[in-house]
């Protein structure tokens, strides 16, 4: 990897808070999930940046927040150099050209009312790229790209499998030709056979027209056979940035760790050695966080100054930032 | 690996068109076909075989009152004289087209008020959806009743009337379908594709919330004409003497008719019931046809 590549999306102290109210008619704020409190990173132009953590911890969020599908409570949102974290709705549109989103469930992220001929065409539509007339190549064209065949473009999503209603959804996202785009959980519904072919078609599209992709995941090995860099998130905050290999061989955070250490190994050998540190408790409530480190109420190695004091992300050597007291700068 | 597609005979690789499915699909529903034939009957028998000779619906013939069905009345005559047959027929024009026009009116406005408070929520939502509970709460004669009186009774007035009141099942079923599908991710992928709202509500949300809406459409047309029937029959309706099933209904609400003369009141009760089966049918068929996950 590169450090001298662009910056193309620049987050920093992002926050998310959804109300939790009270009231039918006059709404009284009671509390508010954090479900995003202060996230900061950087994608670089045609990296992969795996973003992981458990279920609940903010990820989906932090993907939905950056395009802008959320509303964002606080922090700013660079695009190769463009606040976006403040403009309007319209003001929006012609961002949302160089930035997409590929969705979870395959199942549920096609209008099953629609053709798929309707369903890649209606953004280039929206966004007048083509004519009508063109449509027809122009959907030829991306569906060939994710390795569907352009004579099924008269059916409808429940005629498909789980795979290929998949590479519908990211021929949709290819449409606009965007440079940027937010895998959000792409694989996560689909079976393990298939979940390698469309990992690899991400990878293919990578290589042949130079996206740069947000990979979020719980799975961890596949952020590890896709990502460049990739940054561990828990409870609203990211705890651990490094370059694939740093993270996997010298893991600082203690989350990371046990994160790391409760991957199976294939080997049944090394597996009985492998020493799982257990993680003690459940994950807080992002309604009642702890004050300090949200990870001390399950640390292992938590100090007194850890539940009061809020660790933030420093550098260390070579591109490796951690939010822990327990790090000292070597 | 490669995935492959299970073929099947009725299989459209390409070409077939999704109005074409539908058709094939609608096609292949007996009963809606049945309804639609039945319909298409009732709807040309009124519209065509009053064309000629239309007076004897009218005219008093004081030589043939009450007479049972024969061969010169195939529906015998009223206690005035006049050809049940053709009043019959008569009267299906007007209640025909209040019930269907009517139900358009009130359609169109649930599914605009439905779907704007359903779509975009919050303040929108609490306005359209206490002003539809209000509109709800009246009772639905006496405000079709005030409003008959002050625009006057005719035709029209008692399909803008019972328009006017009708629409609300509409807007809170077409909401409530709406608040379900505005949160799938479908959508919410139209909205990071940068898909106009209106194009997203209009043609993406709203033929997935169809099939209720159609439904609860063909129940309103029942409830137009039924409702129709009470105007008339209160002298707020269609005016007599234009016959409509309402009014032939109404007219023979006494004992001595629905005891000695069941030849004037049950054809037109039939009418209706038949009527209101028909539509349900072919929505049925409908709803089925337009969605495409149904089989050929």
């Amino acid at each position: 990897m590169r450090n001298d590549m662009r910056t193309l999306v620049e987050i920093d102290n992002l926050h998310v808070h959804f109300p939790v109210t009270q009231g039918i008619i006059f709404k009284k704020k009671i509390n508010e999930v954090k479900a995003v409190d202060g996230v900061s990173f950087s994608i670089r132009q045609g990296e992969t940046m795996g973003l992981v953590g458990e279920s609940g911890c903010g990820k989906t969020t932090t993907g939905r927040a950056i395009l802008r599908l959320l509303d964002i409570t606080d922090g700013t949102i660079t695009f190769d150099g463009t606040d976006i974290s403040k403009l309007s709705k319209k003001e929006m549109l012609p961002m949302r050209l160089r930035m997409q989103m590929i969705f979870q469930d395959p199942y549920a992220s096609l209008n099953p009312r629609q053709s798929v001929i309707d369903i890649i065409s209606d953004p280039l539509l929206a966004h007048r790229l083509i004519d009508r007339s063109e449509r027809k190549d122009r959907v030829s064209d991306l569906m060939s790209m994710v390795g569907l065949d352009p004579r099924f473009m008269n059916r409808f999503p429940h005629e498909f499998s789980g795979g290929q209603r998949q590479r519908i959804g990211i021929a949709r996202s290819l449409a606009l030709n965007p440079e940027f785009i937010v895998c959000d959980e792409p694989i996560a519904a689909l079976d393990v056979s298939i979940q390698a072919q469309i990992i690899n078609l991400l990878q293919d599209l990578q290589e042949k027209i130079g996206l740069t992709y947000l990979f979020i995941a719980h799975d961890l090995s596949v952020v590890r056979h896709i990502s460049d860099r990739i940054a561990v998130m828990y409870l609203g905050v990211i705890v651990e940035i490094a370059k694939k290999s740093a993270l996997f061989s010298n893991p600082l955070h203690p989350y990371t760790k046990i994160l790391l250490s409760a991957v199976p190994k294939p080997d049944p050998k090394t597996e009985r050695q492998r020493k799982r540190i257990m993680l003690k408790g459940e994950i807080p409530s992002p309604l009642h966080k702890p004050k300090g480190c949200p990870f001390s109420t399950r640390c292992p190695y938590a100090l007194p100054r850890c539940k009061d004091e809020l660790p933030l992300l420093r550098t260390f050597d070579d591109d490796h930032q951690v939010a822990c007291h327990l790090i000292k700068e070597s | 690996m490669k995935e492959h597609v299970v073929l099947h005979k009725n299989d459209f690789v390409t070409g077939d068109s999704f109005l074409r499915k539908a058709l094939i699909r609608f096609s292949r529903h007996r009963l809606a076909v049945f309804g639609l034939i039945m319909l298409l009957c009732i709807i040309a028998g009124s519209v065509f075989y009053p064309m000629k000779n239309q007076n004897i619906a009218f005219d008093l013939n004081f030589l043939a009152i009450s007479q049972k069905p024969n061969a010169g009345h195939w529906l015998g005559t009223d206690e005035l004289g006049r050809d049940v047959f053709m009043r019959l027929l008569l009267g299906g024009r007007v209640s025909l087209s209040v019930g269907f026009v009517s139900v358009i009116f009130s359609t169109c406005i649930g599914i605009l008020l439905g779907g704007i408070a359903g779509y975009f929520g919050g303040k929108t939502d609490m306005i359209i959806m206490r002003f539809t509970d209000t509109v709800m709460c009246f009772p639905f004669l006496i405000i079709a009743m005030i409003l008959v009186v002050i625009l006057g009774p005719s035709l029209w007035n008692s399909m803008l009337a019972i328009a006017m009141l009708n629409w609300t099942s509409t807007a809170r079923i077409t909401r409530g379908e709406i608040l379900y599908l505005r949160e799938r991710q479908f959508i919410e992928a139209d909205r990071c594709l940068g898909i106009r709202d209106s194009k997203i509500l209009f043609s993406h949300i709203l033929p997935n919330a169809l099939s209720p809406i159609i439904v609860n459409a063909t129940f309103n047309i029942a409830n137009a004409i039924m409702t129709e029937a009470s105007l008339s029959f209160l002298g707020l309706g269609v005016p007599l003497p234009t016959p409509s099933w309402g009014n032939i209904l109404q007219d023979s609400s006494s004992l001595y008719k629905l005891q000695t003369m069941p030849w004037i009141w049950i054809p037109a009760g039939l009418m209706i019931a038949l009527t209101v089966l028909s539509i349900n049918f072919i929505g049925d068929g409908l709803r089925d046809a337009l969605d495409p996950k149904m089989n050929l």
